[in-house]
């Protein structure tokens, strides 16, 4: 640099001076830039918003719950399900729309006109035709149109509502009956399955026999209905549990995926909405049988349900 | 002149020429704030969805490993292709989101189509840009009957960037599907889905 003159050193220095300038400008810009965008990070674009839908089914659905003595091999009761004798049967109508329905139950020993033979028990229908003739028989005592059925035996009510993890019942006496088991006090309890079917099956010592035992049958269908809302509400994945549990305890002749949309209504419905009434009967005898003869309330009551009225 | 002077002139020029389209720049951005956002924001990474799959089935002869193993890419494939049309394609929203609403089952597209805003970017879609993907995830239960996979329950979560004109902002959503399965794949049954809000 020794040989620099005055005029080589003064570009010199005109030339630093851009340069740093030039570099300041660009560091100024970087920072600028960055600084719009954390600006730009602060903006709300997504507003919370929360949504929830199940399917909105159409119109009134119904079907028959239908509770077979047989095909229960735990229980050492033989044959098929479909084969039996039916103990329990629920006429189950649901309103959709109004999100509300009734369950009727019918008393095993009602003495009622079954399509091609004659009178008898209403319980012998599904051992005389299976379920198409128990439907057959209900729709023409009723005049109701039956969609769909689910059928089960004592083996599938007991590991059904021992796989789910028992069910909570409204026990609305204090009932002792050494013939099904059954020994509650009155109250809401949680029952395993041995329990739900002994509340279900006991009529002695009760105040109307079999009519009282059909309401019970009742109570732990709608007991039912609430624990898996209660345990869907919780747990979203229950859904597939029960799904799984009555797919290998409940014979049903719908489609998998009309099961899955009745089922995720179902989670929809308060069972406080589901009327739980039993078609009124008297006890009377029909030969040496005994039997229960439904009563002019019982016509009024399937014209009113005919007609949508559930109360 | 000598030629060392030549080569300093022609560096300064060219360092002068540099500062001022630096200041160009700047006047560009200042005036639209758009093109500094489209130029500063990160370039939009892949979305990757974890998924975590149980299986459920009747009680004899089922192998719940196998049949998990079996049905997570399907529900992996599921999950993506809902949140890309939920919230990576912006273009959604000006069709009002058919795509997206054809992947419910028909009894609950009706609540969907009211519901969109918690289901996807909703509304928000038509002023954002792009959508930069971050964690997403999903946690399922499958049920088996016949051997298929019949149903399941989707628990999804997904964080995401959406790029606007006014800037970029945080995207969320914490849903939970009840999927079934029909002939031509998962449709969603029944969801309770939020958007938006805290982590």
């Amino acid at each position: 640099m020794a040989a620099t003159t005055p005029r080589r050193r003064a570009l010199l220095i005109v030339g630093a001076l851009v340069l740093v300038t030039a570099l300041a400008s660009s560091l100024a810009l970087t920072v600028g830039s960055r600084s719009t965008a954390h600006a730009q990070n602060a903006v709300t674009i997504q507003r919370a918003h929360s949504g929830k839908a199940a399917p909105n089914l159409k119109g009134r659905i119904t079907f028959l719950v239908i509770g077979s003595d047989s095909g229960a091999p735990k229980f050492g009761r033989g044959g098929t399900a479909a084969g039996g004798r039916a103990d329990s049967i629920h006429l189950v109508v649901l309103d959709t729309a109004k999100h509300r329905g009734v369950s009727i139950g019918f008393p095993r020993d009602s003495y009622v006109p079954i399509p091609g033979h004659g009178t008898d028990k209403i319980n012998a229908a599904m051992s005389s035709g299976g379920p198409p003739l128990l439907i057959s028989t209900i729709e023409r005592l009723t005049g109701i149109h039956v969609d769909y059925y689910a059928l089960t035996s004592f083996d599938g009510l007991t590991d059904l509502v021992n796989k789910v993890g028992g069910v909570t019942v409204g026990v609305d006496m204090n009932l002792v009956d050494s013939f099904s088991g059954a020994n509650f006090r009155k109250g809401i309890q949680k029952l395993n399955g041995g329990q739900a079917l002994a509340y279900s099956r006991a009529r002695h010592g009760t105040p109307q026999g079999d009519l009282t035992r059909s309401k019970h049958q009742g109570q732990v269908l709608l007991g039912g209905l609430k624990t898996f809302q209660q345990q869907v509400a919780s747990d979203p994945t229950q859904v597939m549990k029960w799904l799984a549990v009555m797919h290998d305890e409940v014979q049903v002749n719908l489609p998998f995926t009309e099961t899955l949309r009745l089922a995720l209504y179902a989670t929809t419905i308060s069972p406080g909405r589901i009327n739980n009434l039993v078609a009124p009967g008297v006890p009377g005898s029909a030969g040496a049988a005994s039997v229960v003869r439904l009563q002019p309330a019982a016509f009024s009551l399937f014209s009113r349900v005919r007609n949508g009225a559930f109360g | 002149m000598s030629a060392r002077i030549k080569v300093l002139c022609v560096l300064l020029a060219g360092v002068a020429l540099l500062a001022a389209g630096c200041s160009s720049g700047k006047k560009q951005k200042d005036q639209s704030p758009a093109t500094t956002a489209q130029a500063t924001a990160p370039a939009a990474g892949p979305l990757q969805v974890t998924v975590s799959t149980t299986a459920r089935g009747p009680e004899q002869g089922f192998d719940a490993g196998k049949a998990a193993k079996q049905v997570s890419p399907d529900i992996q494939k599921f999950v993506s292709r809902y949140l890309t049309v939920a919230f990576l394609e912006p273009a959604q929203a000006r069709s009002g989101y058919k795509d997206l609403l054809a992947m419910f089952d028909t009894p609950v597209r009706a609540s969907a189509t009211k519901q969109l805003d918690s289901l996807s970017l909703g509304s928000a879609g038509t002023q954002v840009k792009a959508v930069r993907p971050g964690k997403a995830s999903a946690r399922a239960v499958v049920l088996f009957a016949g051997g298929h996979p019949t149903a399941a329950t989707v628990n999804i979560s997904f964080d995401g960037t959406a790029d606007a004109e006014q800037g970029s902002g945080p995207l969320r959503l914490r849903s939970v599907f009840q999927l079934l399965r029909a002939q031509s794949g998962w449709r969603i049954a029944a969801y309770d889905s939020n958007t938006g809000g805290q982590n």
